[in-house]
């Protein structure tokens, strides 16, 4: 069972484009192919295929070596927005004053952002601008994502953030309720629990944050606001979320 | 079996992420990627820190590329000569002429087509690319050097080995803010392969949003949270992947991510810290304005204010190296005129980078290339029309602006053409697009005072040449 998890949570590219292209509504490109000259943030087709460089195209064998790989621009995006059950704004109608505020805000970030993003899924698309972007992005959605939560007033039944009183002092988001929070983001984005590790940086997260505003803005409302944009941006954005 | 099968088909469907499929029950370990070499080579910087990471040596010359896609005639603005540096039988089919065509020597005695009639009336030039070069003053020329290098590529293909933007890297060569800047979505940033090995993804420029998004925090992030606060994001997130890319052990490129995302996460953490990152755009600066004919009422979007951003950012060391891809390059539709025009616009834009390197008062090494080339019919005229591709007959430039004054080149040219109106690929560059680039590179680590790195970086490919023969410098 052990080595069948861990199987598991090794990051694959399904490269079998019939399950993508079936996805027509999704908006993903088909599986792009790696080129043998990049680091696949080429899409097009004339970058596939050999060349004098000596690589190869990719093949699917069952004896290969695994590789991680990165979601491209779209699919950051669309798994955003999946992962916190936002809407999808067409990038064609962004503007229009029919869609919500939020998902335009949403949209209008993402599109800002696309140069930012990978077009392919090679790992060796990480780049600091795809990390920068990806945060930024995260937190148009979290944003988003606040907005529609903390205006159910049972906050026990909200799904991300349980039990936070946007209306009280961020000392109130803290001990059992951050933690409950936190453990939330890891679940409903990257499908497992927090380790140790992610749990001691989140909680050092919110020491720091507290520590670094007035003893004013302790009582403030507002920075309950903000601790949870933090949180929800840095695990929406992490790269167990942005990767395939 | 058909429900299921309908089941299956709407279940797939639906499917986006790997979490979907994993928690479908699809991909029980079932599909994966070869690593090609390549990808050990890319992923591992060359220098290092703590996590490996390319340092920001500011010292480096910066690099411009300006990649013209489709074809230029690259050897009938460049005079190419024989081995003897004389010129070769006849220019008939370069569009030139005879041999006694008029030459206008600029720089370290290189051959421009020069004008065809009497007088310096810069209209009358034969080169449209030299006039373009002109067209900015000429204050820079008494600094710059250049080298023609006779090199022959495939027409019209993006497979071409000419960019160097990976070798750069690999010497770290990096900015203080940002890695490397291109125009074209591809891995070199233009519209080239890269030679020996591909750069870090460079981010892909259309406007100066790209560039201003790309050093800070935009959306809530950006104005919800305080710059204290924007630190502690950027150090959870770097936490966060730094514990999950370390859970990826078993897999065969984990440690090559992790380094990567050590190394973005420090670039980024260093981004949100510094509150002064400086500016990036030159249309507020009068002088910069005017070369690049750039004003605030002037969208964002034109092409002439993102590339002097992107000049600009690269000359002041706050990126690498840049790549500008210009199209419409294969231009032989029967007439002259449409590659005159493109030919003077590709001359233009390296006049407005040599000076606005003179203006900033920095190096630059500017790089230019072309897939394949053009032919004219076999004519005596000086402005024969194009009518077709002739790859065997291409070209690449390096020019070396340096304000101390002009570098020492020994010679303006690398190779040689035949009197057959072709590269000679006896010449180690001849043939090879990859050694052209290595040249290239190779000339640039001397002018940097690192040839200490040529070996470690581009040895594999010049096992057998001898190096000092790429040297201009």
């Amino acid at each position: 069972m052990k080595n069948k998890n861990a199987l598991q949570k090794l990051v694959l590219l399904v490269v079998t484009s019939g399950f993508l292209s079936a996805c027509s509504d999704s908006g993903f490109s088909t599986g792009s192919t790696i080129s043998s000259e990049s680091g696949a943030t080429n899409n097009s087709p004339s970058a596939a295929g050999g060349g004098s460089g000596g690589g190869m195209d990719p093949v699917i064998s069952a004896k290969s070596e695994p590789l991680v790989a990165v979601q491209n621009y779209e699919q950051i995006y669309v798994t955003m927005l999946n992962l916190t059950g936002l809407p999808r704004v067409s990038t064609l109608t962004v503007n229009d004053e029919t869609n919500g505020t939020a998902a335009r805000r949403i949209a209008t970030e993402y599109l800002s952002r696309t140069s930012s993003f990978p077009v392919g899924p090679s790992a060796s698309g990480i780049n600091p601008p795809l990390l920068l972007g990806a945060t930024s992005l995260a937190s148009a959605v979290c944003d988003g994502l606040i907005e529609q939560e903390r205006v159910i007033t049972d906050m026990n039944s909200r799904v991300f953030f349980k039990n936070v009183n946007f209306t009280q002092a961020v000392s109130n988001f803290a001990g059992a309720t951050y933690d409950g929070v936190i453990q939330n983001f890891a679940q409903e984005f990257w499908g497992r629990a927090l380790d140790a590790e992610e749990l001691k940086a989140f909680q050092d997260a919110r020491t720091e944050f507290v520590a670094n505003i007035t003893a004013g803005q302790q009582t403030n409302a507002t920075q309950t606001r903000g601790l949870a944009l933090l949180t929800c941006t840095a695990a929406l954005s992490s790269f167990e979320s942005i990767s395939l | 079996m058909k429900k299921s099968r309908t089941k299956q088909a709407e279940l797939l469907h639906r499917l986006v992420t790997r979490r979907d499929f994993l928690g479908a029950g699809l991909i029980a370990g079932s599909s994966y990627l070869v690593a090609p070499k390549w990808l050990d080579l890319i992923l591992k910087p060359a220098n290092a820190n703590a996590a490996d990471c390319p340092t920001n040596t500011a010292a480096m010359i910066p690099f411009i590329t300006i990649d013209l896609a489709g074809g230029m005639a690259m050897a009938s603005n460049f005079v190419p000569m024989n081995a003897a540096r004389e010129p070769i039988a006849r220019y008939t089919k370069l569009g030139l002429g005879d041999r006694n065509l008029p030459i206008e020597r600029a720089f370290n005695n290189a051959p421009f087509a020069g004008y065809a009639a009497a007088g310096t009336d810069d209209n009358t030039l034969i080169s449209k690319f030299y006039k373009g070069l002109r067209s900015k003053g000429t204050m820079f020329f008494n600094n710059t050097a250049f080298c023609g290098i006779c090199v022959r590529s495939r027409d019209d293909n993006a497979e071409n080995p000419f960019s160097v933007n990976g070798l750069l890297s690999r010497a770290s060569y990096t900015g203080s803010m940002m890695a490397n800047l291109g125009t074209a979505n591809s891995a070199s940033g233009g519209r080239h392969r890269s030679a020996v090995v591909a750069p870090p993804a460079p981010l892909r420029v259309s406007r100066i949003a790209d560039i201003r998004n790309s050093i800070g925090y935009s959306a809530a992030a950006g104005t919800a949270l305080n710059q204290k606060q924007k630190e502690t994001l950027a150090s959870l997130v770097n936490k966060l992947n730094g514990s999950q890319a370390r859970r990826l052990a078993q897999i065969q490129n984990a440690a090559e991510v992790q380094n990567l995302l050590d190394c973005a996460g420090i670039r980024n953490q260093s981004l949100i810290t510094s509150t002064n990152n400086g500016a990036i755009d030159p249309v507020n600066d009068a002088g910069l304005a005017a070369v690049w004919e750039i004003n605030t009422g002037i969208s964002e979007n034109d092409r002439r204010r993102v590339h002097a951003a992107m000049v600009y950012n690269g000359l002041m060391g706050n990126s690498g190296s840049v790549t500008i891809e210009l199209g419409g390059y294969d231009y032989h539709d029967n007439t002259r005129t449409t590659g005159d025009r493109k030919d003077e616009e590709a001359g233009k834009l390296v006049g407005q980078i040599l000076e606005s390197a003179r203006l900033l008062n920095k190096p630059v090494f500017v790089y230019v290339t072309s897939d394949g080339s053009v032919f004219s019919p076999d004519s005596a005229a000086r402005d024969a029309v194009w009518q077709g591709d002739r790859g065997e007959a291409g070209a690449a430039y390096m020019f070396y602006f340096n304000p101390q004054g002009r570098p020492a080149f020994r010679d303006f040219q690398l190779g040689q053409y035949t009197d057959g109106q072709v590269v000679d690929e006896r010449s180690p560059v001849g043939a090879k697009p990859d050694i052209a680039a290595a040249a290239v590179f190779a000339n640039w680590l001397k002018a940097n005072n690192k040839m200490d790195l040529l070996e470690p970086i581009a040895g594999r490919i010049l096992s057998g040449v001898n190096v000092n023969s790429l040297l201009v410098l």
